[in-house]
């Protein structure tokens, strides 16, 4: 791996930004670039570019991704002719590190504009931003807060993730901070003693709690007083024990379902003031069920016999709609057809009447089967119901008592095998359950009369959950606690971190600080006020700063910068700590982009900076704009031309882009361009201009004064024209060029070459090919040479007012200008279509 | 960049200074060490901090479990 550093060997914009048609920024001769051009006309574009490309998004700051928050998106990134001009957008960058050449190209245009891997490459060796725009300077120094200062600082010191455990840290201490202090295990344990207590201890508190938990216990016993609401407590324990035997006596509660089980079943009720009793429960319904069933019974079997001749029933049902009322009542019977009045009934109304009682007995009859039928399944309801809560209690007695009562069992075995006639006789089981439900009300009213409700199991329970909810309160104020300790531990060893990486940041920006004041003081001057970095210490308010600090007088000592220093001091402060940062970290790729950065400046701090670049930063590869002109001025005056290239737009075609005046494009371009496989036609007509351009100025040629509207720029033609014109005036006949069909010079001068397309061709509009380009970039250097000085060699003329002919520049020579006879055409492969022809330029021209 | 300014190397050392330092917590500081000190934390590394660290409190102030003998 080359231990050399990036640098940018070409830049080319496409419908990109201000640039429609592609530009292209050669800096294999001249690595640095200056342009000056005057606001909204395109210099800030190629600053785009550079920042596009180093992006990791495809955008620039200022667009954003979308066009919302009031920016305009990455669609702005696209000229807006692009489209309709099939015009690709892209940046193109060419690197060189040492002997190795690297290319990338970054579409504008598309969802993806995913970065080349050869830009990452080159963007890794960023440490700090290479690119400084001048709106963007005083921001650093008065808008950012000190914490945003110290992290974008630290990021340029790579330091970002020392940045992030300093952040993570400051969260970790105030959630472990705010955990120590949150009450909310408290409060749960409050709400489950206002739940436990009915209410009557609202939030913990012992005293109440005891309080509470001792009155519980009083209503079982008042000598019970517990000391405290442990396990362990002898009154706890005692209570314990009574639990344990009460559960193995029979309870109130006990009672009561022995009591309900045999009122179930037969009951005695005594009224009070007639002494009559009554009988109430299972067995009484099912003494009266079985008396109704036998009076059913006998009704069931009058009923029956009266309804003996039930047979006829289906006779009469069918006689009765013949002799219903109002009816013609038919003269002889139906089924014998004797006449009626010859039969035994000897009238029709004696037989309506004779139907009519048959039928009234069937009914009758109906009647009391129906009745037996329902008293029959009462009795075998009752029955089944009575048995059942006769086994219930025998059950509860059988848990109650050890030995089974024998009344109960007997009547139940009896109850169990009946199955018609009287009952079995009861009269024993009524006496017992009788006296069993007397004693078992005057032992109910005994337990009522001494612990009403409370039993000693209930109140063991509700102890023990206050307890519990002791144990959880203590458990939770003994984890604050001890979060607590963490909490304090954590912000020693936070400090202790913290202050470390304090040190780290610290020895970093010291080996900043003296080239900072460095930068500040050739930019201000001698006498400027050194500025100090300081990290003050980490605090509970606020996270790690980093404090920009002057020393403006003896009793404003490490004072603020924004409140004592000018804007222009300001400005240089951020400028010198940035330039400082970038010479001092991106040492892998030493280029540095300044967008308009002098703007607040007076005409002696532009020197100065113009200055500080020359002396500074002869190891950088600078790319500069500027719409200041004297700032322009200046820094050709310092930094000379051996790697400086100077161009200035002077306007912008929003049909074309950027017009440069002299951007010279090199011979390596176009040849590079051919080595691409890619057509340099754009190229070549720009190589072609520019020589024409510093032809007719050296020969000082006279042109037409051009229109306000484009008061500096010529036109291809009009340069032809006016060098055709001047040579002629001088009695200068280009030579010819032999063998070349040499079409380009003819075109220039009517303008045609204008017209072409983005290839040089022999006809006008077709398409060019890469020999068609080569053949015709041969014909004009060859034509080119016609204009070196006949006696050096050298190319450059001027014609000072005096003389009549230009004369070469070269210190020395001065010989008059001539024509030289152009050497053999070098043959590049020249198609067919270049056809030899030989013609002079003067004949073309004419 | 130097070694001195490479982050991982910076904080493996700062994690051996912290817990060399006299009365320090250990576990709090294994905790810091293994969640935090690192140039490549998880997303969620505070929360999982601060998980730890109620954790290590609460097994702190748990009542010691009697052990058969």
């Amino acid at each position: 791996m080359s231990d050399a550093p990036y640098l940018l060997e070409e830049l080319q914009l496409s419908g990109f930004r201000a640039y429609l048609v592609p530009k292209t920024f050669d800096f294999a001769s001249k690595r640095c670039l200056a342009v000056f051009a005057p606001n909204a006309s395109g210099k800030s574009s190629i600053i785009d570019a550079l920042e596009f490309m180093f992006s990791s998004d495809g955008t620039l700051e200022r667009l954003g991704l979308r066009t919302i928050h009031n920016q305009a998106g990455v669609v702005a990134l696209v000229h807006n002719l692009a489209a309709e001009k099939n015009i690709e957008s892209f940046v193109l960058m060419r690197f060189k590190r040492g002997t190795l050449k690297s290319e990338a190209l970054r579409n504008a245009s598309g969802a993806t504009r995913e970065r080349p891997i050869e830009v990452a490459a080159v963007n890794a060796c960023f440490t700090v931003n290479p690119i400084i725009r001048g709106h963007a300077l005083r921001g650093f120094v008065e808008e950012q807060t000190a914490e945003q200062r110290y992290e974008a600082v630290a990021r340029w010191l790579q330091l970002g993730p020392l940045v992030d455990i300093q952040r993570n840290l400051r969260a970790l201490r105030q959630r472990v901070k705010a955990a120590a202090e949150d009450q909310s295990s408290l409060t749960r344990v409050d709400t489950q003693t206002a739940r436990k207590t009915s209410n009557a201890v609202t939030a913990w508190d012992n005293v109440a709690v005891m309080t509470h938990a001792n009155a519980i216990l009083r209503l079982l016993d008042e000598t019970l007083s517990m000391s405290s609401l442990d396990r362990a407590d002898p009154v706890f324990i005692t209570v314990q024990d009574r639990a344990r035997a009460e559960e193995l006596n029979l309870g109130l509660e006990g009672l009561r379902q022995i009591r309900r089980a045999a009122v179930n079943i037969f009951e005695l009720e005594h009224s009070g003031e007639r002494g009559e009793s009554l009988a109430t429960g299972i067995l009484p319904q099912l003494e009266d069920a079985v008396g109704s069933y036998a009076k059913a019974r006998e009704t069931e079997a009058l009923e029956r016999t009266a309804a003996a001749n039930s047979i006829f029933d289906e006779l009469w049902k069918a006689a009765e709609p013949l002799f219903a009322e109002g009816t013609p009542v038919p003269d002889t019977c139906p089924i014998c057809s004797t006449p009626i009045t010859a039969s035994a009934a000897g009238s029709a109304q004696v037989v309506r009447q004779h139907l009519a009682t048959h039928r009234a007995e069937l009914a009758a009859y109906a009647k009391a089967k129906k009745d037996l039928n329902a008293a029959s399944s009462t009795v075998d309801r009752l029955r089944a119901r009575l048995i059942a809560a006769i086994q219930t209690l025998q059950s509860l007695l059988s848990e109650a008592y050890a030995d089974p009562e024998e009344n109960l069992l007997a009547y139940l075995t009896a109850l169990e095998a009946w199955n018609a006639g009287d009952l079995p006789e009861a009269e024993p089981l009524k006496e017992f359950l009788d006296k069993l439900i007397k004693a078992l009300d005057v032992s109910i009213v005994e337990i009522e009369e001494r612990q009403g409700e409370n039993t000693y199991r209930k109140a063991l329970n509700k102890i023990e959950e206050l307890i519990e909810l002791l144990d959880e309160r203590e458990l939770a104020v003994r984890t604050l606690d001890e979060l607590g300790k963490l909490s304090t531990e954590l912000t020693a060893q936070a400090s202790f971190i913290s202050g470390e990486i304090r040190k780290k940041v610290q020895a970093l920006l010291d080996t900043l600080q003296t080239p900072l004041n460095d930068i500040y003081s050739k930019i201000q001057g001698a006498g400027a006020t050194a500025i100090r970095l300081e990290l003050p210490s980490e605090d509970d308010t606020n996270q790690q700063r980093l404090n920009l600090v002057v020393d403006f007088a003896a009793n404003r000592e490490g004072v603020q910068p924004s409140g004592y220093l000018s804007d222009s001091q300001i400005h240089s402060l951020a400028l010198a700590l940035r330039l400082a940062a970038i010479k001092r970290f991106n040492t892998a790729a030493p280029i540095i982009a300044l967008d308009d950065i002098v703007t607040s400046y007076d005409a002696d701090h532009r020197r100065a900076i113009a200055g500080l670049l020359a002396t500074d930063f002869t190891d950088s590869q600078l790319i500069i704009t500027t719409h200041d002109e004297r700032f322009f001025i200046y820094l050709k005056d310092q930094l000379g031309d051996r790697n400086w290239h100077f161009t200035r737009i002077i306007r912008l075609d929003k049909d074309f882009g950027p017009r440069f005046v002299d951007h010279r494009v090199s011979e390596a371009m176009i040849e590079s361009r051919w080595h691409e496989g890619e057509s340099a036609a754009n190229e070549m007509r720009q190589a072609e201009e520019e020589w024409l351009l510093q032809v007719c100025r050296d020969f000082g040629v006279d042109a037409r004064i051009r229109t306000a509207e484009r008061a500096h720029s010529y036109e291809r033609g009009e340069l032809a024209d006016a060098l055709a014109a001047f040579l002629r005036g001088k009695g200068l006949t280009p030579p010819m060029v032999p063998g070349v069909n040499n079409r380009f010079l003819t075109s220039l001068q009517v303008g045609a070459v204008e017209n072409f397309g983005s290839h040089f061709q022999d006809g006008p509009y077709g398409d060019g090919s890469k020999g068609d380009e080569q053949a015709r970039w041969a014909e004009f250097k060859l034509f080119r040479e016609a204009f070196a000085c006949h006696k050096c060699g050298k190319r450059r003329f001027k014609r000072p007012k005096e003389l009549n002919k230009p004369v070469c520049s070269k210190e020395g020579c001065e010989a008059q200008f001539e024509f030289v006879a152009p050497a053999p055409p070098v043959t590049l492969g020249v198609s067919g279509d270049a056809a030899v022809k030989a013609e002079t330029v003067t004949e073309l021209l004419q | 960049m130097d070694d001195e300014t490479v982050p991982m190397t910076f904080l493996a050392e700062l994690g051996r200074a912290l817990n060399a330092r006299e009365g320090v917590d250990p576990e709090l500081a294994s905790l810091l060490s293994q969640h935090l000190l690192t140039a490549t934390p998880e997303e969620d590394c505070v929360g999982q901090t601060l998980r730890a660290i109620t954790n290590l409190a609460a097994k702190r102030v748990a009542p010691k479990k009697e052990t058969d003998e």
